[in-house]
């Protein structure tokens, strides 16, 4: 197969050779058969999400349409009242602490947000300054970041702990605040690549007009440095939103809707459904479970499907005029 | 005097250093707290992991009772001992780096020259690869969990052959005696490793392969080169910086990767240091009955990061020193 590419002018004849396309083939197949692979084990999640818990048990594969062998519909959307529910939970260490829809969101949505917020705003602040004021302090927190990333430090949870215990900001949503009010990792790399990248133009004829550092910083840099920002800030919500562990160790006392799909994923035994008729509990069958899941995915998967381009783009910034 | 875009400032000494101070007062305000907080949470944090390492605490306390080196003669009778727990989880650790650098990192690469260069579906597979990074590791632990309980049975019976219940997370040794990791539950947890950082695998070298000068791919196609030896000559060379920073970063985490253990709940069988000290900190948490068992486990972590530090550091020397270069 040929293709003419015109390079710099000139045009080139190159054809594809048998080893090359003999890989072009085996990559394609592979990543056809992965892309099948997410496709297939999540959208089984979500049919059986809506499938009556008795014919799971027996089909897994069967699409949830069509009666069951006592005459029930295979499709219910029950499943998902139901495990709505177990938001209300006997927490398994804090017996005092309050669960419901109400109370997983709001922590949810304190942890998520503050810590994005807080992360996001400490990297930009330290890689602007990094970046656009050479000076010694500068050099140290350059060689931080990096120096950080490659030595591995083990087992620091029990001395974060205790530190929190000290600081009386344990099991509160300020002490995980504080946690995350970090610079480090590759975002602050990538945010010191861009200032570092915004001509000094900008800056100079800011001062010229008079503007101090601050209103320098908040009305020049930050919004050129807009488009990188976003997807970081972006990236940091999904994480922390998704992220069951770091809520589980510091701060026990407030679950996240993320920790309560913990529950629910390993069948904690604290997760129970009320029969509605006789007000014993039931069982949680594993369409319930993947209802849970569902809960939780297709809000991700929705804002993914909308942003998507933001959260894979890549960083630019705006150019001088004039 | 200040020369700002080729127009000349004349200001007195004294304008001079009251500006200079602006500046620094600026630039303190802003690198302050981020500073503060980084010497409290790590340089802080660490240091009073080494020390605690060497401390007991009083009961039901975090108070310190004594200094000692029974945490470390703890740790040794745990490993030495008749419990294999910490050597079984030391040798998991070190199968899922192996399994992660030998197939992950390096098919990474190679299918992120197929995205790099365009070939059939790539912006479509570019969405799917990221897919796993943005949705919760729960979902994708329970979806796979449950396709290899549920899904495989129900193939394998499309087949005709029944399969015993749990087959894929069966904790029978395949291969070895007793104290074999090697289990079905194992592999599957391996798998599902793989899988589910397949996409960021490859997504990660993309940008790295974009900085590559077009001018070097053009000569090369002029000199008839095919994708295979393009490959293997101008791109591998060319994301070698790349490869060594993840490979050391994966190399730093041997000790603290949980493998998603926590998300498949107890009945695999399978354990890594990363996942022992995680869950061993998430029961100390639970009640203050138990605050004095973290000084054991700030020994475990200190011993691991004193054989993961220099391991980290000769290997990126190495790979650094003896890779192949751009030129």
């Amino acid at each position: 197969m040929a293709q003419v590419k015109k390079m710099r002018g000139v045009r080139v004849k190159s054809e594809k050779s048998v080893p090359t396309l003999i890989l072009q083939i085996v990559l394609l197949t592979i990543l056809v058969l992965y892309a099948l692979s997410l496709v297939v084990i999540l959208g089984l999640v979500l049919l059986n999400s809506v499938k009556l818990g008795e014919v799971y048990n027996y089909a897994y594969m069967k699409l949830p349409f069509g009666k069951s062998e006592t005459g029930e519909s295979i499709f219910r959307f029950g499943n998902y009242a139901e495990i709505f529910q177990t938001m209300q939970f006997n927490h398994p260490t804090q017996p005092n602490v309050k669960t419901g829809a109400w109370h997983l969101i709001k922590n949810s949505v304190l942890y998520s947000v503050g810590c994005t917020l807080l992360q996001t705003g400490a990297c930009c602040l330290m890689a602007y300054a990094a970046a656009r004021y050479k000076n010694f302090v500068s050099k140290i927190i350059y060689t931080i970041v990096l120096v950080v990333m490659v030595i591995p430090i083990v087992g620091a949870m029990a001395s974060e702990i205790k530190i929190l215990n000290v600081l009386n900001v344990y099991d509160t949503i300020f002490g995980a605040w504080l946690l995350s009010f970090n610079f480090l990792g590759m975002h602050f790399l990538i945010l010191h690549a861009g200032f570092a990248a915004i001509p000094k133009d900008y800056s100079e004829a800011a001062q010229i007009d008079g503007a101090g550092h601050w209103r320098i910083f908040l009305q020049i840099m930050l919004p050129l440095a807009k488009n990188a920002l976003l997807t970081i800030v972006l990236l940091k919500f999904i994480a922390y939103w998704n992220d069951y562990q770091t809520p589980m160790i510091y701060m026990p006392s407030l679950p996240t809707l993320s920790y309560w799909l913990y529950l629910v994923g390993t069948n904690s035994n604290v997760i129970v459904i009320m029969d509605p008729e006789f007000g014993v509990p039931l069982p949680i069958e594993r369409v319930h479970q993947y209802a849970g899941a569902m809960l939780l995915f297709l809000p991700m998967f929705t804002m993914f499907l909308c942003l998507h381009k933001r959260l894979m783009g890549n960083v630019s910034m705006g150019g001088i005029k004039g | 005097m200040e020369n700002l875009s080729n127009v000349t400032v004349v200001k007195s000494d004294g304008q001079m250093k009251k500006q200079k101070l602006k500046t620094w007062g600026f630039y303190i305000s802003v690198v302050a707290l981020p500073l503060i907080q980084f010497c409290i949470f790590y340089i802080g944090v660490n240091f009073n992991s080494f020390f605690m390492a060497f401390q007991q605490f009083k009961p039901n306390s975090m108070v310190v009772e004594s200094w000692t080196f029974d945490n470390f003669r703890e740790l040794y009778r745990q490993w030495s001992g008749v419990d294999i727990t910490l050597k079984n989880a030391l040798k998991t650790s070190l199968f899922g780096f192996g399994v992660n650098v030998l197939l992950g990192m390096t098919s990474g690469v190679l299918f992120s020259y197929y995205i790099f260069k365009k070939m059939p579906l790539y912006s479509f597979f570019k969405i799917v690869l990221f897919m796993p990074s943005i949705i919760s590791s729960m979902v994708m632990t329970m979806a796979y969990q449950y396709f290899m309980i549920d899904g495989v049975t129900a193939i394998a019976e499309v087949f005709g052959k029944t399969l015993e219940p749990g087959y894929m997370f069966s904790t029978k040794a395949l291969i070895g005696g007793e104290s074999s990791i090697i289990t079905r539950s194992l592999l599957s947890v391996v798998i599902y490793n793989v899988w589910v950082s397949f996409g960021t695998q490859i997504l990660m070298y993309v940008g790295a392969m974009s900085g590559i000068p077009e001018g070097t791919i053009e000569a090369g196609q002029i000199d008839g080169v095919n994708a295979i030896r393009e490959f293997w000559h101008i791109v591998l060379p060319s994301v070698w910086s790349t490869f060594v920073v993840f490979l050391t970063a994966q190399i730093a985490v041997i000790f603290t990767n949980q493998m998603s253990l926590m998300n498949f709940g107890a009945g695999t069988g399978v354990n890594t240091i990363g996942y022992h000290i995680f869950k061993n900190m998430e029961r100390i948490t639970r009640k203050a009955g138990n605050y004095p068992e973290l000084t054991l486990y700030s020994a475990l972590g200190i011993a691991c990061s004193a054989i993961a530090i220099p391991i980290t550091l000769g290997v990126r020397w190495l790979l650094t020193k003896f890779g192949p270069s751009e030129e």
